[in-house]
Parts: C-alpha cells; sequence; structure tokens
C-alpha cells in the first residue's frame, strides 16, 4: 500500500488548475495507494511515448481535420484573396493594395502604429518603474503621462490623415465598434457580478431566476431581435415610449436616432467624445440583455468555489458585507472576470446578427459597426478584395486586443 | 480541529441576532431580482401574448388577448411549412452533436492527457479560430463545399454541409479539456495496471463520471446548431432549410400578420427550451467543474 | 510563454496563406469557355428542300434537365410550380425543369457569385436589373439577342409587339451594348394608393393630382381622422418607409430623373430630383407625414389612420385587402399616380429572369422554358394569382373579370404604358442604400439642405458607378 511510484505516473498537462496543483501534492509527491511495483519508465524514447504519440494524434486527427479546413484554411485563404483585386470576376494579383486602400497611405498606417507601440511604452515604464520599488515607484503613474500623451498626438494624427484619404466609412465602423465594445463589456460583467452575486444568497427559486436570466442568451437572435425591433419602434405607442412616457419624457426616435447620445442630452460636442447614436445604444441594450444571462450562469458557479471559510475567517474579523465582497468575493472571481471580459470583447467585434436585423436607414452610419461594414462590402459591393483585406484588420485588431487584455489582467488575476 | 467547530456554532449564533436586517436585505434582493426577471422575460411575454392574440388586436394598445387565439400556432405551422423544418433542423442538430462529442472528446482527453509533441501549437491555433468573424470565412468556406479548392464535388443542400463544418470547434475541446485535467491520476494509474490504454480509459472510466461537461457541451452544441442561421441561409434551397431559414422566410412573407410571426417565433424556441429546462442541473455542474478558474 | 504562442500563430498563419497561394487553386471563376456556336448546316445540292428556316441553333439539342433559381415561397411557390409541371409535361422537347427555392434575391445574389462562370451554375435565375448588371461584368449571362429573332426558336414579330414595351425595354443593359440579358415575367408599380372614404368624408371626390393637392389632402388629415380609423397610431396624411424606389418614384413625379443612360451617369442633383425631396422635406416638416417601420405603411392604412401609402402594386389585391380587413373592415379605396407636375411617369420594377451562360443546349432549354412562362396563357395565369402585372398586351382581354373583382389593379393597369425605370448599373445596390441614408437625412432633420445632401449622394452614386465599372476594363 505504500509504494513509492512517484515516477510511473505519465504526467497529464502542466498543473494548471488549482484543484490540480492540489492533486499533484497530494497524490504524487507522496506515497499513492497502488499496489503493484510500478512500471519503470525510462527517459527517452520508448515504446510508450510511441503509442502515446499514435494515440494522441489519432485522438486529435479528425477534431484538427475539421478544424483545419474549416476554420483555420479559410483565414489563409482569405488573406489570399486579400492580395488580389476580387470583384466579381477574380483579377490581378495586386499585393498590398487593398490595405493601402484602407490606410490612405503607408505614411498614416506607421503614425497610427507609432502611436499604439508608445502607448505600450508609457504602460511599460509605468509597470517596471511600479515595480522596481525603489524611490521613482511613486512617480510610476506621473513618468506615464507624457509618454501617454505623445502616444496620443502621434495616433491621432495618423487616424485623421486616413480618415481624410483611406476608407473613412471603415474607419468609422472600427470607432462604432469601439463604442459597442466599451458600452457593453463592462455593463454586461458588472450586472452579470451583481445579480450572481445577489441569487447565490439565501433566497428561494435560484433554479427558477438562473433559468429566467438565461432565456435571453439561448433564445436565437432572429427571434428576439424581431421582438426588439418592435418594442424600440418610434411610434408614441411604442414599449419603450411609453415607458418612458411614465416618467414623463418626450418620445424618442430609438432605433431610429442618429444623433449622438451627449447631444441628445443636451451636451455641445463634436466627433468621437459626442459619444455612440442612440440606435446604436439600442442594439447595446440587446446586446447586454442577451449575455447577462450567460455571464450569471458563469459567476454563480465561480461563486460556488469560494471556499466559506474564507468568509468566515474575515466575518470574525469584524469584516462588513461590502469588505467581504470587494476584498475577497471580486479577487477569488478574477478568473472568471478574466474569461468573460476577454469572451465578451471578442464577442462584441464579431457581433452581427442581431445588429443586421435591428439597424434601419435614418440611422445612418451610426450603427454600422465593423463586421456589418465588411459584410456589405461583401455581398453589396461584390469587393472580395477589399472585404477580405478590412476582415484581416478586424482580425488583428481582435488579436491585439487579446494580447493587450492578456498583458493587463492576467496579472491580476488571483488564484485561491 | 475542535476549536474551529466551536468557532464555527459560534458564528451561527452572531449572525442570528439580526434577523430584521436579514429580512429586509432579503426583500431588496427578491425585488431586484424580479425586475431582472422582468426585464429579461418581457419580450417572450410579449411574443407569446401577440402569438394569442388576433390580427386586428395586435394593432391596439393590449397587453393581453381577450381571448387565446390558439389556433395561431396551427396556421403558422401549416403556413411556414413549418413540420419540414422543424425534422430538418432536428436531423441536423442529432447529427452535429454526434460529431461533435466525438471529435471534442477525442481530442479534448489527448490535450488533457496526453503529452505529445505539437500539443500546445495545434491547441493554440484551435483557439485563434475563437477569434474570427464569420464574414471572413465565408466566402472561403463556400468555395470549398462547392469544391472548388478540393475537388470532392459539390456539397450544397446536403445534410453534411450543415453538419460537417460544425462537428469539431475551440470552445468544446476547451471546456472538456478543462474536465478531463482534473480527473485524478490515481484513476489512470490503476487503469494502466489494469493494462488499459487510452481509449479503454477513456471510455471506461473517464467518460462515465463527466456527464455534467458532456451535458453542456450537448446543451451549447443544440443551441448553436438549432439557432444557426446565416450558414444554412446560403448552403440551402429547400431539401435542407433549417428552421430558422424557415422562420426568417415567414417573418418576410407574412409581414403583417404580426401574430402569426410570433406564432411562429415561440414555436421555434419550444426545443430548446424544453432542453435547457431538463439539463438545468448537470449544465450549471458542467460550467463549475470545467475550472474556469485556470 | 504567451508572446511565444502568439509568433508561433502568426507564422503558422503566414504559413497557411503560402500553401494556399502556392497550391495551383481551381480557379474559382474560370475562363469562360465561349458558347460554341454550332455551324449552320452547310445545305449541299438537294435543291427542292422544304424550306428548314437557317438557325444558328440547329444542331443543338435541348438539355433535358435545367434548373431554374427563384425566390418565391408559400402561396406564389405553389402558383410557379403548377406553371412548371405544367411545361414539363406537355413541352415536346422532353425538357424537365426544376424549380428550386433558392432564398431571397440577396441570398441568390450571394450563390451566384461563387458559381458565375461554372458549370454549376443554374440555368435560369431571377434577378433584379442591377444584380444582373454585376453577374455581366464577369461576362457571365446570356444574351437573349442571339435567339430571339431565331426563325425556329426566337419570338415572332407579333409576339415582340405583344410584350409591353416598358416592360421589353427594360432588360436592354445600355452600358453593355444594348444586350438583351434577362426578361421579364412580372412586373408591378409604385402607386399612391388613397383612402376614397376619407376624402370623401374632408369633401373630396378624387385623388390628388398634383403636389399641391398632395399636401393639401394630406395635412388636412391630420386635423379631419377618419371616422372609422382604429388602432392606436395617430392619422396622417402620409406614413411612409425610407425606400430608395419611392425616391426615384417622387423625382419621377416631378418631371426628372435620376439617371442619366445616354451620359450613364446619375443624377440626383438635378433641379427636378431636388425639387422632389424639398417637397418631401417640407411634407415632414409641417408634420403631414410621417416616417413608419416595416410594414407599417400597410397596417396603417388599413387600420384607417393613414390617408395615403406609397408603396407597390404587388400588394393590392392580397396585402391591402388583408391589412384594411384587419383594421377598418371595410372602406373605399383605389389606387392613383404618384402626385406629378404635369407628366405621369410611373416607376416600373421588378425582377427579370435571365439564363446564365453555360453550354448551348443549357441554353436553348432555358429559352424554350421562357418563352413558355411569358406566353399569354401562363401570364394569364401567373398574374390573377399574383398580383403581378403580365408582361403581355392580349392577355388583357382575359382579365376583365379579374379586373371586375379588382377595380385597383384596373387602374394600375392602365398607368404601365407611362412606365419608367430605375438604371439597370452594377453597383446599384449599395447606392440604393445610400439613397435611403440621404432620405432620412432629408426627412429626418427639417433644416437640412437639401441640394448639399442631392449633391453628395450624386457624388458617392457616381464613385461607386465608376468603381464597379472599372472591372470592365479588366
Amino acid at each position: 500500500m505504500e509504494d513509492n511510484t512517484s515516477e510511473n505516473t505519465i504526467e497529464p498537462a502542466v498543473p494548471t488548475s488549482p484543484i490540480e496543483k492540489k492533486l499533484y501534492h497530494e497524490e504524487v509527491l507522496k506515497p499513492s495507494s497502488s499496489k503493484e511495483a510500478p512500471l519503470r519508465i525510462k527517459k527517452g524514447l520508448s515504446f510508450q511515448k510511441i503509442i502515446d504519440f499514435i494515440t494522441a494524434y489519432s485522438f486529435v486527427i479528425p477534431a484538427l481535420v475539421i478544424i483545419f479546413l474549416f476554420g483555420l484554411f479559410p483565414i489563409g485563404y482569405a488573406f489570399y484573396m486579400s492580395l488580389i483585386n476580387w470583384n466579381v470576376k477574380k483579377g490581378d494579383f495586386v499585393g498590398f493594395n487593398n490595405y493601402l486602400q484602407i490606410f490612405g497611405s503607408w505614411n498614416n498606417f506607421f503614425w497610427v502604429l507609432a502611436g499604439v507601440a508608445l502607448l505600450f511604452l508609457a504602460f511599460f515604464v509605468q509597470n517596471k518603474l511600479a515595480k522596481a520599488a525603489n524611490k521613482f515607484s511613486k512617480y510610476s503613474w506621473l513618468a506615464f503621462l507624457p509618454i501617454a500623451i505623445v502616444s496620443g498626438v502621434v495616433f491621432s494624427k495618423g487616424w485623421s490623415a486616413m480618415m481624410a484619404t483611406g476608407d473613412k466609412d471603415f474607419l468609422q465602423s472600427l470607432v462604432n465598434t469601439l463604442y459597442y465594445a466599451l458600452g457593453t463589456v463592462p455593463t454586461q460583467i458588472i450586472i452579470g457580478l451583481l445579480v450572481a452575486y445577489l441569487l447565490y444568497q439565501d433566497i428561494k427559486f435560484k433554479e427558477g431566476f438562473r433559468l429566467l436570466y438565461f432565456l435571453p442568451y439561448i433564445t436565437p437572435a432572429v427571434t428576439t431581435s424581431v421582438v426588439f425591433r418592435i418594442i424600440f419602434n418610434r411610434t408614441p405607442y411604442s414599449i419603450a415610449n411609453r415607458l418612458i412616457g411614465l416618467f414623463g419624457i418626450e418620445p424618442l426616435k430609438w432605433r431610429f436616432e442618429s444623433t449622438p447620445i451627449l447631444k441628445l442630452l443636451g451636451f455641445n460636442v463634436e466627433g468621437f467624445w459626442a459619444g455612440p447614436s442612440l440606435a446604436l445604444i439600442v442594439i447595446m441594450i440587446f446586446g447586454v440583455w442577451t449575455f447577462v444571462g450567460y455571464n450569471v450562469v458563469i459567476y454563480l458557479s465561480g461563486l460556488g468555489n469560494i471556499p466559506k471559510e474564507v468568509y468566515e475567517a474575515a466575518e470574525i474579523d469584524g469584516a462588513t458585507k461590502w469588505q467581504l465582497f470587494t476584498n475577497i468575493t471580486i479577487p477569488y472571481l478574477s478568473p472568471i472576470t478574466f474569461y468573460l471580459t476577454m469572451i465578451s470583447l471578442i464577442g462584441t467585434f464579431k457581433a452581427f446578427n442581431h445588429i443586421y436585423v435591428l439597424k434601419v436607414p435614418s440611422a445612418g452610419a451610426s450603427v454600422v459597426t465593423a463586421s456589418v461594414y465588411i459584410f456589405e462590402r461583401f455581398y453589396q459591393f461584390t469587393q472580395f478584395g477589399r472585404a477580405t483585406a478590412m476582415s484581416m484588420v478586424l482580425f488583428l485588431i481582435i488579436l491585439g486586443l487579446t494580447v493587450i487584455q492578456n498583458k493587463l489582467m492576467a496579472e491580476r488575476v488571483f488564484y485561491g | 480541529m475542535a476549536n474551529q467547530d466551536v468557532l464555527k456554532q459560534h458564528i451561527g449564533t452572531i449572525k442570528k441576532t439580526t434577523p430584521v436586517t436579514k429580512i429586509l436585505g432579503n426583500i431588496f434582493i427578491y425585488l431586484i431580482l424580479i425586475v431582472g426577471a422582468i426585464v429579461s422575460l418581457f419580450p417572450f411575454f410579449w411574443m407569446i401574448s401577440q402569438s394569442l392574440m388576433t390580427l386586428g388586436e395586435t394593432l391596439q394598445i393590449r397587453w393581453l388577448p381577450s381571448v387565446p387565439q390558439w389556433q395561431n400556432y396551427a396556421e403558422a405551422w401549416g403556413r411556414a411549412k413549418f413540420s419540414e423544418y422543424f425534422l430538418n433542423s432536428t436531423w441536423v442538430t442529432l447529427g452535429t452533436i454526434v460529431g461533435l462529442l466525438i471529435t471534442s472528446i477525442l481530442a479534448a482527453y489527448a490535450f488533457a492527457r496526453i503529452n505529445f509533441p505539437g500539443k500546445n501549437i495545434i491547441f493554440t491555433l484551435f483557439l485563434a479560430t475563437m477569434m474570427v468573424p464569420e464574414s471572413v470565412t465565408l466566402i472561403p468556406n463556400l468555395f470549398m463545399i462547392r469544391g472548388n479548392i478540393i475537388p470532392w464535388g459539390n456539397w450544397n443542400d446536403t445534410f453534411w454541409v450543415l453538419t460537417v463544418p460544425f462537428m469539431a470547434n475551440a470552445f468544446s475541446i476547451f471546456l472538456l479539456k478543462q474536465f478531463f485535467q482534473q480527473v485524478p491520476n490515481e484513476l489512470w494509474d490503476a487503469a494502466r495496471i489494469d493494462g488499459a490504454g487510452h481509449l479503454r480509459f477513456l471510455t471506461q472510466i473517464v467518460l462515465p463520471i463527466s456527464t455534467a461537461p458532456i451535458v453542456t457541451v450537448i446543451l451549447f452544441a443544440f443551441t448553436g446548431a438549432w439557432n444557426a442561421f446565416s450558414w444554412p441561409l446560403i448552403v440551402t434551397s429547400r431539401k435542407w432549410r433549417t428552421l430558422m431559414v424557415g422562420l426568417y422566410n415567414f417573418v418576410s412573407e407574412a409581414g403583417t400578420e404580426t401574430h402569426l410571426l410570433m406564432a411562429g417565433a415561440v414555436i421555434s424556441l419550444i426545443p430548446i427550451l424544453i432542453l435547457y429546462i431538463f439539463t438545468q442541473k448537470q449544465f450549471t455542474q458542467g460550467i463549475a467543474t470545467t475550472g474556469l478558474k485556470g | 510563454m504567451r508572446r511565444r504562442i502568439f509568433t508561433i500563430i502568426a507564422m503558422i498563419l503566414i504559413a497557411a496563406f503560402v500553401l494556399t497561394a502556392c497550391k495551383t487553386t481551381p480557379e474559382p471563376t474560370p475562363e469562360p469557355e465561349a458558347p460554341v456556336q454550332p455551324e449552320a448546316p452547310v445545305e449541299p445540292e438537294a435543291p427542292v428542300e422544304p424550306e428548314t428556316p437557317e438557325s444558328i441553333w440547329t444542331g443543338v439539342e435541348p438539355a433535358k434537365e435545367i434548373v431554374f433559381w427563384h425566390n418565391h415561397s408559400g402561396d406564389r411557390e405553389a402558383v410557379l410550380n403548377k406553371i412548371v409541371d405544367d411545361f414539363n409535361a406537355t413541352n415536346e422537347y422532353g425538357i424537365t425543369v426544376r424549380a428550386e427555392v433558392a432564398g431571397k434575391y440577396a441570398e441568390i445574389y450571394t450563390k451566384m457569385m461563387t458559381v458565375l462562370n461554372t458549370p454549376d451554375v443554374p440555368d435560369i435565375v431571377v434577378g433584379y436589373q442591377n444584380q444582373v448588371a454585376m453577374y455581366q461584368l464577369a461576362d457571365a449571362i446570356f444574351d437573349m439577342n442571339t435567339i430571339i429573332d431565331d426563325p425556329v426558336y426566337g419570338l415572332t414579330e407579333e409576339d415582340k409587339a405583344d410584350y409591353m414595351e416598358a416592360f421589353f425595354a427594360q432588360d436592354v443593359y445600355s452600358l453593355y451594348d444594348n444586350q438583351r440579358l434577362g426578361i421579364a415575367p412580372n412586373r408591378s408599380m409604385e402607386v399612391l394608393y388613397y383612402n376614397l372614404s376619407w376624402l370623401k368624408e374632408m369633401g373630396y371626390e378624387a385623388p390628388p393630382a398634383t403636389p399641391e393637392e398632395f399636401k393639401e389632402m394630406a395635412c388636412k388629415a391630420v386635423e379631419q381622422p377618419f371616422s372609422k380609423g382604429t388602432g392606436d397610431a395617430d392619422p396622417i396624411g402620409m406614413a411612409m418607409r425610407y425606400d430608395a424606389s419611392n425616391m426615384a418614384s417622387w423625382v419621377f413625379a416631378f418631371g426628372g430623373d435620376i439617371y442619366n443612360t445616354e451620359t450613364n451617369q446619375f443624377t440626383f442633383d438635378s433641379p427636378e430630383a431636388i425639387e422632389a425631396m424639398t417637397f418631401l422635406q417640407s411634407l415632414a416638416a409641417e408634420k403631414c407625414v410621417r416616417i413608419v417601420d416595416g410594414y407599417d405603411d400597410q397596417v396603417q392604412f388599413g387600420a384607417g389612420k393613414s390617408l395615403f401609402t406609397g408603396a407597390s402594386s404587388s400588394g393590392l389585391g392580397i396585402y391591402y385587402p388583408q391589412a384594411i380587413e384587419a383594421g377598418v373592415g371595410e372602406m373605399e379605396w383605389n389606387v392613383a399616380p404618384i402626385p406629378n407636375t404635369g407628366t405621369i411617369k410611373q416607376n416600373i420594377y421588378g425582377a427579370s429572369v435571365s439564363i446564365p451562360k453555360s453550354t448551348p443546349e443549357r441554353e436553348l432549354a432555358a429559352w424554350i422554358f421562357l418563352k413558355y412562362y411569358t406566353s399569354p396563357d401562363v401570364q394569364v395565369y401567373w398574374a390573377k394569382e399574383t398580383q403581378y402585372f403580365p408582361v403581355r398586351k392580349s392577355v388583357a382581354d382575359q382579365m376583365t373579370d379579374f379586373f371586375e373583382t379588382y377595380p385597383p389593379y384596373k387602374t394600375a393597369w392602365e398607368l404601365i404604358e407611362y412606365g419608367a425605370f430605375e438604371p439597370a448599373v452594377p453597383g446599384y445596390d449599395p447606392i440604393r442604400t445610400e439613397m435611403n441614408n440621404a432620405m432620412a437625412s432629408i426627412i429626418e432633420d427639417p433644416t437640412s439642405d437639401v441640394a448639399a445632401i442631392m449633391t453628395a449622394l450624386n457624388e458617392t452614386a457616381n464613385a461607386i458607378l465608376a468603381e464597379q465599372l472599372e472591372q470592365l476594363q479588366q
């Protein structure tokens, strides 16, 4: 019963999750309960390793083939298409010309890239200074500021040049997508967290509530967007207008309103800072409504994993509910928050179905997000070359954001 | 150890001395949750209510029909030829789920429990596919299924075109991998001692304890396949048209007949709803044990 | 670790790309095989052969099975299927047509894009003129001029004269050397629906003939609601949607056009166009018209809350009566030309059917079916069941009973000779979106500068057109 079999465990992946780490420590590094003498695995190429190799690959091949054929290869092919002047007829190879049309000129592209790189530099400097733990650490954010400002200037120079000479409709659609992301991701996460927390308390009908909140997520977007169209109609008797009528507000044009929100509220701001249009906000509401349930369910399970002892110990120390929430709940949930933020962010850049259904002409270009714009380039203008170039740019932006998010949040994630 | 128990009892008594605030707190919580539930539910309520009205009633300001018009459902079903599309969607969904389970379970197991060269690269590539917007891959996939890239003939309007491209996805593999990684190595040791290889271990030991994540994968796969819209729209004509495409066509065709439209929409929802209600428990368990902490 | 992973992704993607480029990628749109026109059989000495008329199609056997991609669903699909079944059962060539619902126009368009100039192309396909114009950028559509005058298979002079000129001319593409790239099996027209009962209540006997009269009546309707109006909407002169065809119709009504077929340029900045849009803007400013979504214009008309609507004649047979029944129940109504400044010029539209290029056998078979589809008897059946307009004049005699049942249909029918159409050019589809956006800017903001917006629209439209036409040079 007490054989030392630490050498014979064929390791699974490097233990990452806490449970796994725990098991690893308990099961591997201490005597296990196996009865017989262990198989001694020699280092190097052994029979077992060959079997493993064959087994592994034969297991992985079906998924690999399908994902390659329909997931990866199309990306490569799309890239290929983006290098060709491909409209209705397949034209000539034009290199990066399609991309050039987006940026206006390579100069513009480099200015924008430089702006982004400078921002990275600013963060890097701040990070390094803060970590160095010397007398300059207090000034880490002070050091951040000038570099960030320079990056902003450089970026706007490149950006405005692009708007002037490049594909300004595409660029505007990127801005709309940014609005959409900024509006929905934090909102979904915060509401999801709060609802999950409330649901986790000592109340009845938990299952029922959970079901209700999850409903919007599993319903097909085609169905629900149709209903939303009706709810947010511009007639004075639409449900949305009747609702705000209860508060004495005049009927709004909702999906049809292209004026930026800050202007509607009476502020006289122009351009980017005026914010998204009311129509885009309606679409955001739809997005949040759909995805909150998903976040709630995931957070709920995360809440279940927080050990009770930690709470109890803190309560003994006299912590208030608020302190419990901020100092225990949130950190313990940080891996989930990280995961959800990433998924949501990627999702908002890809979002398409409901935006397409909910958009109308009077909202104009203010509701056209990048994916919608690319879709139109494909199917209305039939300009495959340019459309694939745009989708490559979008793809790279998504990749970039994921990397950034990784960097920013990965260190702050707390593994209990 | 004993002290802790005493402490715990003590904590219990401390809590009991504030009943009033607890009740108030609870009421407050219920209130918020109910408001949230209403917001979540309202569109569905509206859908169902309108689906039971007459056309005239849908034009007026009403919350509820005077007399529920159940026949709207029969009419919508017939008009939109839902029986055909319903069947198609069912076959496609089942086929996709079966294929997906096979590929994901196998691949996830390999990633989770076997060390092999190239593992990380392949897995990262899989993850990368999750970041790609649909419009990018649509046209190349269209060429692919028409046999323009690999000459295997034209898959248009077949069962396969709706199922095969979806029989593997990174998300399911990711989900299952997380779970498989947590299977105690003890079990594996024991199995190896008994002379089992990976396949037997997988089928006889790992799978039976994996109902939770598998149900999760099934639920997500079902949702994805049942609700799929843009791809079936393009690659099917009549034979394999799915329910969502049928609904979409019906919506534009019966444009002004809101009551029928809504009935059609409700009909398309029912299967998913039923599935979810019955798999709730495993589903939440499944999410929990994927170790999203990692 | 993560950084490494991402560089690996990048490398793999580049590798994938290199793979695709290096492989001899079979051309998705290969060079079209020039359909080999069989040589006219050289008649040897045999002098007293009874005349088999000379035909370049002689010796071509029509294909036995051809595919027809269309967009009709529900009842209309059933009607089309019957027509197809009849053809399959009775045609002397043994041709079988397989009619497939290939989706809506937009989906059909997408599908076509991937099969142009390949054997997978359908033999007959529905399409709007601007879509066909796009297909022809790849030289993918069969020019019917090569068969329409054919002694054996073509149309006789009588036949050709029997087609409504307006419809018959619409499928000739000036941009492509006047090739005939389609044929119309049905058409519709933009008309003014009006609530006669309501007009009478207000003291009018007839629909407005001019824009001024229209404005008077529309604005009065807001003050004097229809006595039988039901539902929750407020009374309005006209409920309208943002629709490019709508804009075009009003421009026509003001005596202008949105496109000049001789210069092949758009004319949104013409005085008439600007006048038309200014007129609409003033209507909106005085709240005599309002914008609605989806089919609400129909719904509000039927509920007696909208005095007028501007919409397609294809709705007057089923949809409008239905809306009226669900709303007011019963009222007097009819259709009229869009109020104009002197000359009636109605916007006629509808999809045609075209024959994509493939092999002579398939093209011939397709043509034979199309002749059948547009023949008088079939047209009568098609028109009566779908309330589209038939494209043959001789059909009018067989429609008299139909006219009795649907007086509005007769009214619209009599307006066909005043038809005009929107341009058949590539890129017109995104231009229509721009038109919608421009219309929205003009109407949503009563103070906006109509001339400036229309001029900007014109520039954008011409730029899009130029972009698309570049492909012709390739």
